[in-house]
């Protein structure tokens, strides 16, 4: 039964129309959690001993980071799966995956130097840790550039997936560029083996925002997806008839 | 440590949640406006292909008059 679901994703047409079942429910989830973590973020939770209330941008920096290279992730395991089960839907997820995963690296970057500049005295420095996220946002660039500019959709395909499969050697770059060489970021705040390092007035509102990104981020595949699948199965009759309905 | 201030600087923080509404709805935006472009194109797409198979057609049957 699993796997029959599991199959039937690789339909487009049965994804284009279950996406769109979908759709209200999952951007409904998002809203509410977007809206409350805001709120809690930067209203509720306390100002920190040293940072003062400059700590409320980590609640959409950490997970602004977390989902730049959770994406990048998502699209280099459904790139191998595209390559090696030959799957067309992998290869469309993979490409509607770049644009919003350089949003989110983008907004990493961003709200990272604007917290940079009051507790560092800079917007920007090259160590480890940003140069490896901006090597990412180039990553993103590249895949969907490399993508466009080859005609013939078989190669493009799989020119696309091989950078994105190359390029996943610079998520643990990123990741414990802090640990390994010596950097002005700080390190991990959360690790999925030790207790967190802040208190729980803080970790609360940082992972309603964790899992809100994480929703926004499938909420906006979708739609993404749809597009991507309508260009795609341009010839297909069932395409036809939905452009022309 | 007992007279150490923070630095209060609102203007970082509402930067940083401006960056990130904005860039929130462009997200939310681009594939709607996309979506539109789209389905324009293909409609094109889709007349282009059937004049093709138009003159394929007449063409066909003009040849096929000739060779009678």
């Amino acid at each position: 039964m699993a796997w029959t679901w599991f199959f039937r994703l690789g339909s487009p047409k049965w994804f284009y129309q279950i996406a769109a079942r979908w759709q209200p429910w999952i951007w409904g989830l998002t809203a509410i959690g977007l809206i409350t973590g805001v709120v809690w973020g930067l209203w509720i939770a306390p100002p920190d001993y040293y940072q003062g209330d400059l700590q409320r941008i980590m609640y959409i920096h950490v997970p602004a980071a977390y989902l730049s290279m959770f994406v990048y992730v998502v699209m280099a395991v459904s790139s191998a799966i595209g390559l090696i089960w030959r799957m067309k839907m992998a290869f469309s997820v993979a490409m509607s995956c770049s644009p919003i995963g350089a949003a989110f690296t983008f907004l990493a970057l961003v709200t990272g130097a604007l917290w940079g500049k009051p507790t560092w005295g800079t917007y920007w420095v090259f160590d480890a840790r940003l140069t490896s996220e901006l090597i990412l946002l180039f990553l993103y660039f590249g895949h969907m550039a490399l993508f466009n500019s080859i005609h013939e959709r078989k190669t493009a395909d799989k020119a696309a997936a091989i950078l994105a499969i190359v390029g996943v050697v610079n998520i643990p770059i990123i990741h414990f560029s802090v640990e390994w060489w010596n950097s002005l970021h700080q390190s991990a705040s959360l690790s999925k083996l030790e207790k967190p390092a802040i208190d729980s007035s803080m970790l609360w509102p940082l992972l309603i925002m964790i899992v809100s990104f994480k929703l926004f981020f499938v909420s906006l595949l979708l739609p993404y997806l749809r597009n991507h699948i309508l260009w795609r199965e341009r010839d297909a009759k069932w395409v036809e008839e939905e452009v022309k309905s | 440590m007992g007279d150490y201030l923070p630095p209060d600087r609102w203007e970082f923080i509402w930067a940083s949640y401006a960056v990130f509404i904005v860039t929130f709805i462009v997200m939310i935006v681009i594939p709607i406006v996309r979506r539109k472009q789209l389905k324009q194109e293909l409609k094109q797409y889709y007349q282009r292909k059937q004049l093709l198979q138009n003159d394929t057609e007449q063409e066909t049957e003009k040849n096929s008059k000739l060779v009678e």
